[in-house]
């Protein structure tokens, strides 16, 4: 049975940046591959037009407290979206289109360290379960 | 007319690939069956070289490249939002053929495995030269195995029945860091060329994004953030 979940990780930085930390849309039965929406920190390369960036829908396997497809992580934790008595292959395929449209507009949302979003909360609550308290340094790369 | 035991080997795994995909796949089989007669080694006795599932003739290559590029479920035209970021990637590579290493061109088949890494310049015309090339290849499988074959590890092989009916196969091959610096020949302005900027350490995912009917919607390349 596929279910909608909110998944947030902490990935290990490889060039001493501290660690990233990921917040993800995951569809899918657990077991199989599954489906994520994600949207990234744009990073300080002034390459980039935008504070986020919007990433094409990907398949992903994989996952556990260790993994992240073949990246090793520090920690994983999910838990399930109330959708009510929704489909929620109706439900995906809506976020799919939402998630398309900013993919193929990449719309330039400023975005800055200090602001703390929605997202960021969720991703501190989320990993909270798993990690305990984040410290200060690393919270602040929470997107 | 005959086959070479070498010949009937190596036209096994296409014959395995979806139902979907069987009437395009039989006409690559033919192509290749084609080209391997007219090679001046068949019927001779002498040892053939197995017939590649990646090289294919050019004129289903020229066909599939009529196809429109599309990215993120539209066709990229002028008017579309995303056009800005791909008007320059579809200008230098208008054809499969220009997505292929100098030394690969020209020829009346084309090694869709000469794939130019290291020539084709940033991601967005990474993603026009992904879609033409396995737009060409057409049938999922193939997809997959082309991927395989630079050692990415491809997520999506194991999609659930129900979800590859509704939305269609979605495939991504990756690379991690390591993998791409030290197995891939993509260090320094290969992985540059790739990512427009590599002042982080990503793991680079290489999606592959097919309707429910088979035919390919997109091809993207990201990454995850290390």
């Amino acid at each position: 049975m596929s279910q909608l979940v909110l998944a947030g990780s902490q990935i290990y930085s490889t060039v001493g940046t501290g660690n990233w930390w990921h917040l993800q849309l995951v569809f899918g039965a657990t077991g199989p591959d599954r489906d994520e929406i994600e949207v990234q920190f744009g990073g300080f390369s002034s390459s980039e037009t935008s504070g986020f960036n919007f990433m094409p829908i990907r398949s992903i396997t994989n996952i556990d407290s260790d993994h992240y497809g073949n990246v090793a992580i520090d920690a994983w934790d999910e838990v399930g979206i109330d959708i009510g008595t929704r489909d929620p292959g109706d439900v995906w395929e809506l976020l799919v289109n939402i998630a398309n449209q900013f993919v193929r507009d990449q719309p330039n949302f400023f975005y800055g360290l200090g602001q703390n979003s929605n997202s960021y909360a969720s991703c501190r609550i989320a990993l909270n379960s798993e990690m305990g308290n984040p410290t200060k340094s690393t919270a602040m790369l929470c997107p | 007319m005959f086959f070479t035991q070498q010949q009937v080997d190596n036209l096994i795994p296409l014959i395995k690939v979806g139902i979907h995909s069987l009437v395009p796949t039989f006409y690559r089989i033919f192509s290749v069956a084609v080209l391997s007669m007219g090679s001046p080694a068949f019927g001779e006795g002498e040892a053939i070289e197995p017939a590649s599932p990646f090289v294919l003739a050019r004129d289903l290559v020229d066909q599939s490249d009529a196809n429109p590029f599309r990215f993120a479920g539209e066709v990229v035209t002028p008017s579309a939002r995303s056009w800005p970021r791909y008007e320059d990637a579809l200008e230098r590579h208008p054809t499969t053929e220009s997505c292929l290493t100098e030394d690969a061109r020209g020829g009346p088949s084309l090694d869709l495995l000469a794939y130019d890494w290291m020539g084709i310049d940033g991601r967005y015309a990474h993603d026009v030269c992904l879609f033409r090339v396995w737009t060409a290849l057409e049938s999922p499988e193939l997809v997959v195995a082309w991927m395989e074959e630079f050692n990415m590890s491809v997520a999506g092989t194991n999609r659930q029945a129900d979800m590859v009916e509704r939305f269609g196969h979605l495939f991504t091959g990756s690379w991690t860091w390591e993998e791409t610096t030290e197995n891939s020949s993509l260090g320094g302005w290969g992985l540059q060329r790739l990512l427009d900027e590599a002042f982080f350490e990503p793991t680079i995912n290489f999606t592959a994004s097919f309707f429910p009917d088979g035919g390919l919607d997109y091809a993207a390349v990201s990454f995850i953030r290390e």
